[in-house]
């Protein structure tokens, strides 16, 4: 089976390391990560490939989440990614206006390495049950 | 009797042995009769003074919208036609006075049925320049209390990402350290301290959103014991009368306030002497919780009548050499008025009480 494609894109390099190094520990031959820096690098990305698995930030400078969400949706929809929203918003606005524009999960960024481990391990596993082939 | 004050061909005085004058004159709004074609026959007196009109034969017989302003016309003429036809109107518009003061007025417009006055048009103006007025300031002060919402939102946001980086670096060092247990503990302490920020922030976030933090049973003493967990080797010794109760509130915003209040005793202790909280719990006539803080510390300045001790960005003249904003006193006001509790200080023979009086949690 080939490895996962997951894309990380967050504005903040210290999220995107630390949810990197919680999955490549977990996972370490079983994922291809890539990382996007804000959101005009992911839509950059994007244009060229199409990930399994999309952490995707909402609060970023330029292109927010939000955006980059609507530019994935507005494709085909046999082309769509898994997309988690990974933010540190728990805003109800923000929420609603995540499962509006038909992101698949959102999830609150954890506080503590536990928690972010136990929460990236659930959108892999889940991710890999449904949407790899 | 009623004054006469009628100078058009109208004399309501002269109508029903006076009574159609005096129900016209008793009315605190601008009273005014006008004929089918909405020509001015008369004004109560009221109406005069509130319309600043001295001499009613300046503006007698008169069509009504000459009185207004050309945007109003249209509406008065309509109003008048259908009061004309039976139907009763109503609106709100504005005109100013004669003597030029702007007034915002609700006025109501229909057609006397029967009796001496039968078909003319009855128009009674309110003044409702205050209404309209408390109504915008509200308008205006609800969308600042947004604004201040958004923004309290969005700086918990802002603040929040540093606290849980810190958090989340802290913990990654405990993973890859191999260093002295004492570096553990500051680790571990680091943790703790920051676990104990985010939870605040949450309730703070939590509070800007929907205006209300989440509030549930607590345990006065559960509270003192987290706040003086947060507190650590900085808390000051806490004696309490033993007596258990519970209170409404939000844990998180709860103990920051208590925390602020002891931590406060420490900061103003007497130089050489330890800080001792007393703690005495009670209830007031109201039902309340009370809950006294009396210390052994250097008291406090500012009018304990006013609460100046409360008041935002104030610091204590006393404060000289006391680390932190002039905050914490602040903090506690609003977390507990947001509870709908009080909060209010006094000089005790011995350093300074702090009084925080909340709902109790009935079992």
């Amino acid at each position: 089976m080939r490895p996962m494609k997951v894309l990380v894109v967050d504005d903040m390099e210290l999220d995107r390391t630390l949810l990197n190094e919680v999955l490549t520990d977990a996972y370490p031959d079983d994922l291809q990560i890539d990382e996007a820096a804000g959101g005009v690098a992911a839509l950059e990305y994007l244009a060229e490939r199409t990930p399994d698995l999309v952490f995707l930030d909402v609060r970023m400078p330029g292109i927010d989440g939000f955006q980059v969400l609507e530019e994935l949706r507005a494709r085909r929809p046999a082309t769509w990614p898994v997309v988690v929203m990974w933010t540190s918003s728990s805003h109800p606005d923000d929420v609603r206006r995540a499962y509006e524009h038909h992101a698949n999960l959102y999830v609150q960024k954890p506080d503590s390495l536990a928690d972010l481990d136990a929460a990236a391990r659930q959108c892999i596993d889940t991710v890999g049950l449904v949407a790899r082939p | 009797m009623a004054q006469t004050v009628v100078h058009g061909e109208v004399r309501p005085e002269q109508i029903d042995g006076g009574v159609a004058a005096a129900l016209l004159e008793s009315s605190p709004e601008c009273v005014k009769l006008l004929d089918p074609e909405g020509r001015l026959r008369y004004m109560s007196g009221n109406g005069r003074t509130l319309m600043e009109i001295d001499d009613f034969s300046m503006v007698d017989g008169r069509h009504w919208w000459d009185l207004w302003p050309d945007d109003a016309e249209s509406t008065l003429r309509n109003a008048v036609a259908s009061a004309g036809l039976g139907v009763a109107t109503t609106f709100d518009a504005a005109c100013p006075t004669a003597g030029g003061t702007e007034k915002q007025w609700r006025v109501r417009v229909r057609r006397v049925d029967g009796g001496d006055l039968d078909g003319m048009i009855l128009a009674s103006s309110q003044d409702i320049t205050d209404d309209v007025e408390r109504e915008r300031a509200l308008a205006e002060s609800s969308a600042e209390v947004d604004s201040l919402r958004r923004f309290g939102h969005l700086l918990a946001h802002d603040l929040r990402n540093p606290i849980r980086h810190v958090r989340l670096l802290a913990q990654r060092l405990q993973r890859r350290t191999t260093g002295a247990e004492v570096e553990l503990e500051m680790l571990s302490d680091l943790v703790d301290q920051s676990g104990v920020a985010l939870a605040l922030l949450d309730s703070l976030a939590k509070l800007q959103i929907e205006g209300i933090a989440e509030q549930e049973a607590v345990s006065v003493h559960g509270l003192l014991a987290s706040a003086l967990e947060v507190l650590g080797p900085d808390a000051p010794e806490l004696r309490s009368d033993g007596r258990r109760v519970s209170v409404v509130g939000n844990h998180g915003l709860l103990v920051a306030a208590f925390r602020n209040i002891l931590e406060n005793s420490v900061k103003y202790a007497k130089p050489g002497v330890p800080p001792v909280v007393e703690l005495t719990v009670g209830r007031n006539e109201a039902g309340f919780v009370q809950i006294d803080f009396a210390d052994n510390g250097r008291g406090f300045d500012g009018d304990e009548e006013t609460g100046e001790v409360f008041g935002a960005r104030v610091r204590q003249s006393n404060a000289t050499g006391v680390p932190g904003s002039g905050l914490g006193l602040t903090l506690v006001e609003l977390i507990v008025r947001h509870h709908g509790g009080a909060v209010s200080a006094h000089r005790a023979n011995d350093g300074a009480v702090v009084r925080v009086e909340l709902r109790e949690a009935v079992a």
